[in-house]
């Protein structure tokens, strides 16, 4: 090929690189950073065995096994796995492809045993909480409210013959909520009113408040529903009852008196189809009403439950996972933040540096985010513990109904009252602090935190419904702390003990709430868990017996301790975890984690509980206000700094893959910027430099002056025509 | 039976209309005049309310319910439909002006004025702090940069490695004499410049802050004006721009990334009011370096009133909402004598009280620092430009130690009012159960545009050190040297007084004490005091990083102390003496709930307060204040005088027809008659599915396998 041939103006300039360029994978002119080498150094420092970490988080090596090879499983699989380009869907794209994930996880509802289907919907929730809810929905809640109030028969009829719990035939949605009510179920507008000569039911709205509302799967799935609506018989109000309400035939077409929409935009997961539905007469044979507890016959005879609360122990799974789904998202994002912090360097220390610091070298970094891997190691291990008490509970319950026992099912009744308050309180206070993790998390990846393409926002959008749906927390909090205030009452006044399993130590109040001598009274307490855990206890009890005392002072209106009672509930969580945390540290055997989870353990207890109820413990004499001050100055400090070394493997520790975490900052192999750069450049490539409304742009840009806009109508020339003869 | 209104219904529902009227009609002070003390005077709340309605009728930059629905490149092309509307009231108005309607904008579509702010915000605030006279005439004015015409900037800053730390960026301008130009290059990708606003699609010029570089020698970060995109809007050769894309808010602006590939610019492209270097290569260096960044003091004070208005809408929704809204029926309801007792309105419940109520006072808390420190910026910058301009070395002096301590009162006002307004966002969404999550009632975007505030320009937590530094080192100065500390923090001169011995003196013993302003102002000083002393003690045995927890706290002390200072005076010096009881008792509930309560472990480990005293605080104290204030609610909101444009809430309304309203828009939206949605197909197929057995074409079956295993 020839060269130019002509020569023009253009001298040729000298180059003035401040260096020799670097050639390797791209050229550089200096050195670029290396986030990756910095993670890998402090990967092979970890002392112990990230592997055998995460049995232990996860309770036993048969859990830990099953979490991995589904982990494998969904990241291997074509449509479960994530991808970056996600994070750029519109709604309506998001919701096809839940719809395709679903398709794809009734296939392996077909096939596997139920426990390793549910762990895989529980994993698939927190990467697509959209999918997850979606079908928890009908496999949770509509077959859950069937088995929880209706007959074997019933459930077996739609759950099993129509397929339902194969998500095949039907899709079930849960009818509870109106626009007019929300945690009140009890409050529904909705009724259910029996015509005993056609031996149906008549389901109708009755005005634009009980018109159903956030129903998911409403407004393109579901085919039926169950429906919450009060049972009304020659006239007389019984009360909210359920029934099983088709809404689309096999056509996937509205029903006769069904209208159905759409809620549109949300917050967050905008994967679910929420909608409204308002039934205008629906009929639906009497046999649609779910009738394991309250039943009606064809003479408009109502028979009542004997045992009602036993039938919303079907809410109490969903409570069970959403805490659990807290340690899962408080770890992933809790990853991300580490990994980041550790690659990422700011400022210089000291000007004579060569390279800037870590992040995480920063005690102002360590303590925003240490605390919070403390603290999602405690959840980690309450949550399991929790799973599996609810798991007892469920086979009790089933062998007590099997065996017709009367004293059987009271020690279920007792049993579930535990698990109330438990998952109550855990399920409150977890969905809370992990909704404060990601953010604070997200705070902590400065900008990039804000990148969709780092998990955080959406995640955050997705999750913190979590706070409000299936029991709002503040409604739960109340719930718990008015239980425990009862319990208090019954042990203090009425000098009873009570028997709740998981609150027997309230029992030991009368011993404690007198207490004067402070028990954390010197530096050196602080690490005595005996000590610790008595403070912890003491507190939840003079908590409680002193709002016992101005339950009194205010003639017994629970509404002014509202606020407290919240408080009271999330000390009882902290309790609960302190307890689980220390349990399982003691029958730990592997020696290499000791000191790790010695160190969290005691991270958690100071930054969660007595930083944030510091003004409890010392008004309480508890704490000492000098030893408080010790915790937040000094001791806190030196626990961050005594785990900093090893919060790589620590979050290793984990064991979620790259697919799972699904951050560009927050990949295993820590190279920051290049797996952020390569893929935003993939996604959006710098060839579209223009956008596509960029003509309108530019005319912007490129208008005429404003005179010439105005036609020189304001112009000196246009003045003097326009007001020639008035002058004159 | 069934009966026909507007719709038939069978039963008669909740009407949550006629409550929200009901206690309108009470009102016992008009919002009007409430408003006028909100915004300083009467002709700005005036000014204010024109701007809103012009806006509001507006046909582009109205906004509605729509706006939820956009997708990503909709909200972009939309941001620039209304970027451009906006170009033709600037022409014709005031700067003043225009900056209270971008202001207002900024209530209730942020993206554009973040658009438009970086443009005439950062980029035309960067060639006034840094750039001589001529040179921001010619780029501002001459080049109608200031009219968003001709030419449209944008902030270069911000390296994908490098945020917070300006002086540790890493783009080169290197000086070549031959050519008497500077070389700008990204030395490597972690110096790419990230997060630009108005890279990706709008910018033609940046104002690119790179490392000087002449003869080998570097002398620190300074500012260039760079050329992208020529005229016809194409890239310059050498410059290389990507969109960083889906982020998670402000998906209306258009952020970018930046390479430069060796883009060489002349000389007199660089800024240089401090900083110059001559034909020669000379370089002379600036008194101040940090007087360069003066062009991010005007964000930090636009947030902060961002951070008022912002919390006055949030509060107006969730607040009208826990109105009209019913749920259970409390305790007296349940207990009461009448027959078909309503459920209660949510407001009526003392938790619920507490959990909005004093958001409602920090919305008129803030509002009062807001103003000052928005007043202050103008002074300030104004007095730098006359002693530059007239070259008055001691005037320059006494500005940049004005400058100084506007570093400290804005930086900590940033950072404690956007954290603020993101956790009152938070927390009004949550106390409106399930419905605060429907986009239409505008907490999620709210939020999510939200949240980046307390990141961007100063992090709030760098800001919370940086700022709380100063304190220390004041109160290590006033102990060893007996230093007089002057300006705003003057109080830490006296730190003797309340440490050591006298360290145990609690200063709020009693209710009377609690509810005196003037004391609680007082305790707060003793509280910053003994916790920045106890921090200066700890920082002598270790560091300055060691305390960065405390030095953060100590921050956010400090802009309550100022927030509350300027409010008691504001309320002092109003006019209207009819007003001013109910002002006080929002200043109460601010001082009592969002200071004392939320940093009660601090104020009970240094004994500023009786333990006994927190105890009351909590469980009587408060709860009164909440009952008073609660009849006055409808009119302490209405006093904001957010038209329901502004709101842009379903569930928001000024009316309070809060399930009428709400329906409607969503049904508008989403017309039900789009009843399969448009992926049906793949549902359909799923549900109906042949067996198992079937789709395995029955290879499993007991026929299959004795065959197979013949």
């Amino acid at each position: 090929m020839a060269p130019m041939a002509l020569r023009d103006g253009n001298k040729s300039k000298k180059l003035v690189n401040n260096g020799p360029l670097l050639v390797s994978r791209i050229i550089d002119t200096e050195k670029a950073p290396q986030p990756a080498e910095a993670i890998a150094i402090e990967r092979s420092q970890t002392n112990f065995d990230p592997v055998k970490m995460h049995q232990f988080l996860e309770g036993s090596v048969e859990k830990s096994d099953l979490v991995l090879s589904l982990f494998k499983s969904i990241e291997r699989d074509t449509f479960l796995q994530t991808s970056p380009e996600h994070y750029d869907m519109g709604y309506k794209d998001e919701r096809a492809l839940v719809a395709q994930r679903i398709d794809r996880m009734a296939r392996y509802l077909e096939l596997e045993d139920p426990k390793k289907f549910w762990r895989r919907l529980n994993l698939m929730t927190v990467i697509d909480p959209s999918m997850g809810i979606r079908i928890s929905v009908n496999l949770g809640l509509f077959l859950h409210c069937i088995k929880g109030n209706g007959t074997d028969e019933q459930f077996n009829y739609w759950a099993k013959y129509r397929e339902a719990g194969s998500i095949k035939q039907l899709y079930g949605c849960f009818g509870m909520t109106e626009l007019g009510h929300g945690s009140n179920v009890a409050g529904c507008e909705t009724t259910a009113t029996l015509d005993i000569e056609k031996d149906e039911f008549i389901i109708d709205t009755p005005n634009i408040s009980a018109t159903k509302w956030w129903i998911g799967g409403a407004a393109h799935s579901a085919t039926h529903t169950v429906c919450y609506a009060r049972l009304i018989v020659k006239g007389k109000d019984y009360g909210v009852k359920t029934f099983v309400v088709p809404l689309r035939d096999s056509q996937h077409n509205l029903l006769p008196g069904i209208a159905i929409g759409d809620i549109g935009a949300k917050m967050g997961r905008q994967g679910v189809d929420n909608g409204w539905i308002q039934f205008t007469e629906v009929r639906i044979p009497r046999y649609f009403m779910l009738q394991k507890w309250c039943k009606v016959d064809k003479f408009g005879n109502v028979v009542l439950p004997p045992l009602e609360q036993l039938s919303y122990i079907s809410l109490l799974g969903g409570r069970v996972s959403m805490a659990n789904d807290s340690y899962r998202i408080g770890a992933r994002f809790v990853t991300i933040a580490l990994r980041y912090a550790v690659g990422r360097r700011q400022f210089k220390k000291n000007p004579s540096d060569e390279l800037e610091s870590k992040l995480l070298d920063y005690p102002l970094h360590q303590r925003r985010l240490i605390p919070l891997l403390a603290l999602t190691y405690a959840m980690g291990l309450g949550t399991d513990k929790l799973e599996k008490q609810h798991e007892v509970i469920l086979d009790e319950l089933e062998r007590a109904i099997r065996a017709d026992s009367k004293e059987l099912i009271n020690k279920s009744i007792i049993d579930t009252k535990a698990l109330f308050i438990d998952s109550g309180s855990l399920k409150s206070t977890l969905t809370w602090l992990a909704a404060d993790l990601i953010n604070e998390t997200r705070q902590s990846c400065g900008g990039h935190g804000y990148s969709s393409y780092n998990g955080f926002g959406k995640a955050y959008n997705d999750w913190v419904v979590q706070c409000t749906w299936e029991g709002d927390n503040n409604v739960l909090g109340m719930s718990v702390g008015k239980t425990l205030v009862k319990n208090i009452q019954q042990i203090l006044d009425k000098k009873k003990p009570i028997n709740t399993p998981s609150l027997l130590f309230l029992n030991e109040a009368p011993q404690w709430v007198h207490q004067k001598d402070i028990i954390i009274a010197t530096r050196r307490d602080v690490e005595n868990l005996d000590k610790v855990k008595l403070a912890v206890k003491v507190a939840v009890i003079k908590f409680a017996a002193l709002l016992l005392d101005q339950l009194k002072a205010y003639k017994g209106n629970w509404d002014l301790l509202s606020h407290d009672r919240v408080q009271l509930s999330k000390l009882r969580c902290h309790y609960y975890l302190l307890e689980t945390f220390i349990e399982r540290i003691d029958s730990n055997t592997d020696h290499a984690l000791t000191s790790h989870l010695a160190n969290l353990l005691k991270l958690y207890y100071v930054t969660q509980i007595f930083t944030p109820f510091a003004a409890d413990f010392i008004r309480f004499k508890l704490i000492d206000p000098e030893v408080a001050s010790y915790l937040t100055l000094e001791f806190t400090p030196q626990l961050d700094l005594a785990i900093r070394p090893y919060v790589i493997g620590l979050t290793d520790s984990f064991q979620q893959p790259d697919n799972f975490i699904n951050s560009l900052i927050g990949k295993y192999d820590g190279n920051i910027y290049e797996n952020y750069f390569e893929t935003i450049k993939q996604i959006h490539p710098p060839r579209h430099y223009k956008a596509p409304y960029s003509s309108a742009f530019e005319a912007l840009l490129n208008r005429a002056p404003l005179e010439e806009r105005d036609r020189f109508e304001k112009s000196e020339a246009a003045e003097q025509k326009l007001t020639a003869r008035i002058e004159k | 039976m069934a009966y026909t209104t507007n719709t038939v219904s069978s039963a008669a529902g909740p009407d949550p209309k006629s409550l929200l009227a009901k206690e309108r009609a009470t009102n016992a002070w008009d919002p009007v005049k409430m408003h006028y003390f909100l915004e300083g005077s009467a002709e700005k709340a005036e000014m204010i309310k024109s701007l809103t309605q012009q806006m509001e009728r507006d046909p582009i930059l109205a906004a509605d319910y729509n706006y939820y629905d956009l997708t990503k490149e909709q909200q972009r092309q939309l941001t620039a439909e209304k970027i451009s509307r906006v170009a033709r009231y600037i022409e014709v108005e005031s700067f003043q002006d225009f900056n209270r309607r971008l202001s207002l904008i900024g209530v209730f579509d942020p993206q554009v004025s973040t658009r438009i702010g970086v443009n005439l915000g950062l980029f035309i605030s960067c060639l006034r702090g840094n750039g001589t006279f001529d040179q921001l005439q010619y780029w501002a004015l001459g080049k109608n940069t200031a009219y968003i015409r001709g030419i449209y900037g944008c902030f270069a800053m911000t390296e994908l490695a490098h945020g917070s730390n300006v002086m540790g960026l890493e783009t080169t301008a290197t000086f070549d004499r031959e050519t008497d130009e500077f070389v700008i290059n990204t030395p490597h990708i972690g110096a790419t410049k990230w997060w630009i606003g108005g890279a990706a699609h709008s910018a033609t010029h940046s104002t690119v802050y790179a490392r000087l570089i002449v003869d080998g020698e570097d002398y620190g970060v300074k500012t260039f004006v760079v050329p992208l995109r020529d005229s016809n809007h194409d890239l310059t050769p050498g410059v290389t721009v990507g969109d960083i894309g889906a982020k998670m808010g402000r998906d209306g602006i258009d952020n970018g990334w930046i390479q430069f590939s060796s883009v060489r610019i002349p000389r007199y492209f660089m800024l240089q009011k401090f900083c110059k270097v001559s034909r020669e290569g000379d370089v002379v260096l600036p008194p101040l370096e940090q007087l360069s960044y003066s062009a991010l003091l005007g964000g930090r004070v636009m947030m902060v009133l961002d951070s008022y208005r912002m919390i006055a809408r949030m509060s107006t929704i969730a607040l009208r909402y826990a109105i009209g809204r019913r749920q259970f029926k409390s305790q007296a309801a349940e207990e009461s004598e009448e027959d078909n007792v309503p459920e209660t309105q949510l407001l009526d419940y003392p938790l619920h009280q507490r959990r909005l109520l004093p958001f409602l006072a920090a919305a008129y808390v803030v509002s009062a620092g807001a103003l000052k420190v928005e007043r202050t910026i103008e002074e300030t910058l104004n007095e730098l430009d006359d002693a530059v301009d007239s070259n008055d070395e001691d005037g320059i002096l006494k500005s940049i130690d004005a400058m100084k301590s506007l570093f400290i009162d804005s930086g900590a006002l940033k950072a404690t009012c956007t954290w603020l307004a993101a956790e009152t966002i938070d927390q009004c969404r949550q106390a409106c159960g399930g419905h605060g999550y429907s986009s239409y009632n505008g907490f999620g975007k709210a939020y999510n545009d939200w949240v980046v505030q307390c990141t961007w320009e100063g992090d709030n937590n760098v800001l919370g050190i940086n700022i709380g530094k100063p304190i220390v080192k004041h109160v290590l100065n006033v102990i060893d040297n007996g230093k007089v500390v002057k300006g705003s923090s003057a109080f830490l001169t006296h730190t003797k007084d309340f440490i050591g011995a006298n360290a145990k003196k609690t200063y709020l013993n009693s209710l009377a004490d609690v509810g005196d302003l003037k004391k609680l102002i007082k305790a707060i000083e003793v509280a910053i005091i003994r916790l920045t002393y106890e921090a200066s003690e700890t920082q002598r045995k270790t560091s300055f990083d060691y305390i960065g927890a405390e030095m953060v706290n100590i921050t956010k002390l400090k802009a309550h102390h100022y927030l509350l200072e300027e409010y008691l005076r504001r309320v002092e010096e109003f006019d209207d003496a009819s007003l001013k009881p109910y002002l006080i008792l929002l200043g109460k509930l601010y001082g009592a709930s969002i200071v004392l309560d939320k940093f009660s472990g601090i104020f009970l480990t240094f004994n500023v307060i009786s333990t006994e005293l927190v105890g009351k605080l909590s469980a009587e104290y408060i709860p009164k204040l909440l009952a008073e204030i609660r009849p006055h609610t409808v009119a302490f909101t209405d006093s904001f005088q957010q038209s329901d444009m502004i709101i842009n809430s379903a569930i928001g309304k000024f009316d309070g027809d809060i399930y009428e309203n709400y329906f409607s828009i969503v049904k508008a939206q989403n017309p039900p008659r789009a009843h399969k949605a448009p992926y049906s197909a793949a549902l359909e197929a799923m549900l109906n599915r042949p067996s198992l057995d079937e789709r395995d074409r029955f290879d499993k079956t007991h026929e299959a396998a004795e065959t197979l295993s013949k």
